[in-house]
């Protein structure tokens, strides 16, 4: 029905989609999977010409569509829906829906479009807004007229992009009902998607985006057992444990790694587990000293599973040793001197109780509690819209919390005024590194240092932070937007830290960042640490947050799910299958 | 299924809002019978006036298309009636078909060009359009340049006749946006208006209905400067392609409510009433003028009417709001 032939688009200098080729056959539902950049909503874009393609072609029902404009495309019967919502905001909900029946369909009749409106939004759950504004609905209601928007356009084929993204549990339950009633009603689709069970469930067949390029197709079953597949979600260790049939022991991939590793040209990936397997035999972690302070087989059980370090002194020794100079540079090899360096207390520094929190019409999280120990790095995973960010706009005040509370040194932060909160000693380098691009790098990390505690000691921390990143002071006198990304997060981090917080919190540092920059940046984040710095971490990419932190949480949903110690989670059944699937 | 066809249903009100409009009809149509010479004026200002902000509205606020360069429309169905009828000796209302078609023409040739420029840029480059006829008129010897021309004496119709003609004019201007409003072509336009991108994901051609909605206002502009030249029986560029023409349009629909039908017949009124009051204090108008604006883009952006509306809407809502909580709880109940 839909066949793209080496569809290829640059962006500047990025290929955002190169040389893909996939079909979709009628009555077919192929899911769209691929991490965050992976070039997947830009094809739906191309698919419904909204730019021109470089290279390639694609046909709808055996006629070219590429270089056909966007309106002559969706009066074809391709029907899409947008990540984020696209309503007629002045309209009505109903007047949002006839538009695409009258446009799409090609007919004058309003009455005719106006029955089927209602219709449309009968089946979405949607008839009560049905004579509202659509520019005053919620988001979870928008959500809906987005799917509502589309499928009154009556397509044969419906191009989905992350509907589930941001419903809460009950919610993607009435969707996959819909979305399943579509199926058996021959309706195609294409469906991108972050929420894996919905997609597995719903797909036929499933093809994976990495860096715009196509890796793997087939069944769920058969792309998840993709050595590159999982290579894309969770970094190459996994893939080479996934390979190997074994888990991969320190010394096992130490020894593969000067070779296959250097190649790579980012070595300290394949190092990481490893490395971090050694680090955690190395010293009594922060969390292993403050829930069980007592417990000494704690070593012991790290010690099996990193058979190379049994004596906790020498074990970061052996790991360099094993792995060459390399490794020196990795993060799991810095962790294990990280660990050993601060002093850990029992009292937790940040308290997170029961706290449910959200948006206007949008709970964000719910009954959420965690705890964060002096000196140690948490870890913050979940997918895209599991509630991250608002857990940690949550706890910053960014947004009012409805329920629990949330403590800081004792502190109810609710008796805190939210520009207090850098004085206390809470800092965060937010999401989308917001540098301020028409000041000098030199300026923007001056601006860092705001409070009066920090004024006073800013050159110093000025040399410190260049000494993380060398680059800020070559490119100190540069403007902020002439910085590559990943010298913006620097930049970001940098920031941070010129408030000497004693708490740092960073969200989504590695986001879309070459694996390169991002090693460079983990290291200057477990050294930020060992000089005494709490820190939470926020991730998508699992493995490497996993890699790097004592302890993490992983939310769902705006829930937290699980938690636990860095290898508990590795170890953990349930969630290898939930996030690497395999 | 009752849900649908409490829908489908017409207006209850409508009639009311039909009996209304004629009864105000009627009685603007015994206006040069019962009125004196200087309500005649008032009124016939006032029909222009509607007539211009209804073109402007369906730019504004039905496409999202903020344009100041009405004039340009104004004065080319103004002066091409006016030298058809000098030239050609034509009779007027020849010649003012002649003229918005002149107009429409324009409008098409400058489609293409202009609607690559959005936003801000889209009303610039219509200003700087109609500011550049200007120039070119004031300039141009064979019509008259800057003194502009006389349109023939002995073939202009009473003050009367035209004032007959501009009501027409406003009454056509606004069946002409009920219609719009009531076809597909409405739909099209609030959907860009609302959202261009999803529009064009809808299957609407952007251009093509842009195109309609701004044809449709260079025609209306245009029969209003065809009628004003008649009117004046004189015409010369600074005033007929003044920006003036724009502004008072957009005045009048801001006040009245952008993107309401209503809204510029209420804002015409406000406006027109206004003017007349305070003509003795130019300088004050203005600034009550101004004062006036900021207020209502300030406390009710939607416009007097939409205030009105939202009121309206405050009122009714809280009733049916509580009959909805009541069927809830009946439901409940079962």
């Amino acid at each position: 029905m839909l066949r793209l032939e080496n569809v290829s688009k640059n962006f500047g200098a990025v290929a955002a989609i190169s040389n893909v080729s996939f079909a979709v056959q009628k009555g077919e539902v192929l899911g769209i999977m691929g991490p965050n950049g992976a070039g997947k909503t830009t094809l739906f874009n191309l698919i419904m010409g909204e730019f021109p393609l470089d290279r390639g072609t694609i046909h709808f029902e055996d006629k070219p569509i590429h270089g056909l404009s966007s309106h002559e495309i969706a009066a074809m019967g391709l029907g899409r829906t947008y990540q984020i919502p696209q309503p007629y905001r002045g309209m009505t909900v109903v007047e949002n829906l006839m538009v695409g029946d009258m446009f799409g369909g090609r007919h004058a009749s309003l009455s005719r479009a106006r029955r089927r409106a209602y219709e449309i939004l009968d089946r979405v759950g949607l008839a009560d807004s049905a004579e509202k504004i659509a520019g005053s609905l919620g988001l979870l209601d928008l959500k809906r007229l987005e799917l509502a928007k589309a499928l009154a356009m009556n397509p044969r084929l419906l191009l989905l992009d992350e509907i589930a993204g941001g419903l809460v549990e009950n919610e993607i339950v009435v969707l996959r009902d819909i979305l399943e009633d579509l199926k058996k009603e021959g309706v195609t689709m294409l469906v991108i998607e972050h929420v894996m069970g919905i997609l597995f469930d719903l797909s036929d067949r499933i093809v994976v985006l990495n860096f715009g390029q196509l890796i793997a197709q087939g069944t769920a079953k058969e792309v998840m057992e993709e050595p590159q597949v999982i290579e894309a979600y969770l970094g190459t260790a996994h893939a080479q444990e996934g390979r190997d049939g074994r888990p991969a022991t320190g010394p096992s991939v130490a020894a593969a790694m000067p070779a296959g590793g250097a190649a790579r040209g980012a070595p300290s990936i394949d190092a990481g587990p490893a490395a971090a397997a050694s680090a955690e035999a190395a010293a009594p972690t922060g969390f292993a000293a403050t829930a069980a302070p007592a417990e000494s087989a704690e070593p012991a059980v790290a010690g099996a599973f990193a058979p190379a370090g049994s004596a906790a002194p020498s074990a970061p020794a052996e790991t360099a040793s094993a792995a060459g100079a390399d490794t020196a540079a990795s993060p799991g090899t810095a962790r294990a001197a990280a660990s050993a360096a601060p002093a850990v207390s029992v009292q937790p520094l940040l308290e997170v109780v029961s706290v449910t929190a959200g948006y206007d019409k949008f709970i964000a999280l719910f009954d959420v509690s965690l705890e964060i120990y002096e000196g140690e790095i948490t870890g913050l995973i979940g997918v895209n819209g599991a509630g991250k960010t608002s857990l940690i706009r949550a706890i910053t005040k960014g947004i009012p919390l409805m329920g629990g509370t949330v403590r800081y040194k004792g502190i109810d932060l609710a008796t805190v005024e939210a520009h207090k909160l850098a004085e206390l000693g809470i800092s965060q380098s937010i999401e989308g590194r917001k540098i301020f691009p028409e000041l000098t790098v030199l300026e923007n990390l001056e601006l860092g240092a705001y409070n009066k505690r920090a004024r006073q000691r800013r050159k110093q921390t000025l040399r410190e932070v260049f000494d993380l990143f060398p680059i800020l002071e070559e490119k100190k006198n540069q403007l902020g937007t002439l910085l590559s990304g990943g010298q913006q997060q620097m930049l970001a981090i940098g920031r941070a830290l010129m408030s000497l917080p004693d708490f740092l919190i960073l969200d989504e540092v590695s986001l879309g960042l070459a694996p390169v920059v991002i090693d460079q940046l983990y290291k200057a984040i477990v050294e930020i640490n060992r000089r005494g710095t709490t820190i939470l971490l926020v991730e998508q990419s699992i493995q490497r947050c996993l890699d790097t932190v004592h302890r993490a949480y992983v939310m769902e949903h705006g829930r937290i799910v699980l938690s636990g110690t860095a290898e508990e989670l590795k170890n953990n059944e349930e969630f290898k299958k939930a996030y690497f699937g395999v | 299924m009752a849900k649908n066809l409490r829908q489908l249903k017409p207006d209850k009100t409508a009639f009311g809002k039909l009996a209304g409009l004629l009864v105000l009809a009627a009685i603007l149509l015994l206006i040069p019978v019962v009125g004196d010479s200087y309500a005649e004026l008032f009124f016939y200002l006032l029909f222009i006036n509607v007539a211009l902000a209804q073109a402007w509205n369906l730019l504004a606020g039905y496409t999202g298309l903020i344009s100041l360069g009405q004039a340009a429309f104004f004065g080319i169905g103004a002066y091409t009636t006016a030298l058809v009828m000098i030239w050609l000796k034509w009779p007027f209302f020849a010649a003012l078909i002649l003229g918005a078609a002149a107009s429409v023409l324009f409008a098409l040739i400058v489609s293409k060009p202009i609607f690559r420029l959005r936003g801000i840029y889209f009303t610039i480059g219509t200003m700087v359009l109609a500011e550049a006829l200007r120039i070119w008129m004031i300039n141009w010897e064979k019509t008259g340049g800057a003194q502009g021309v006389n349109l023939p004496l002995e073939t202009a119709l009473p003050y009367t006749t035209i004032y007959y003609i501009a009501f027409v004019l406003a009454a056509a201007s606004i069946i002409i946006m009920v219609v719009i409003l009531r076809s597909k072509l409405g739909m099209g336009l609030r959907a860009i208006r609302d959202n261009e991108r999803s529009a064009r994901n809808s299957g609407v051609n952007i251009y093509r209905t842009k195109l309609k909605a701004f044809l449709i206002s260079a025609l209306i502009t245009g029969l209003a400067g065809g009628i004003h030249a008649e009117y004046s029986g004189t015409i010369e560029p600074y005033s007929i392609f003044s920006i003036n023409w724009t502004l008072t349009a957009l005045v009048i629909v801001i006040v009245g409510g952008m993107g309401t039908l209503t809204g510029p017949i209420l804002g015409a009124f406000i406006v027109g009433l206004l003017g007349e009051l305070l003509i003795h204090y130019p300088t004050i108008h203005l600034i009550i003028m101004g004062v006036i604006l900021i207020a209502v883009i300030r406390f009710f952006p939607g416009g007097l009417w939409g205030a009105v509306l939202a009121l309206y809407r405050l009122l009714t809502e809280g009733r049916s709001a509580r009959k909805i909580a009541g069927k809830q709880s009946g439901a409940e109940a079962k």
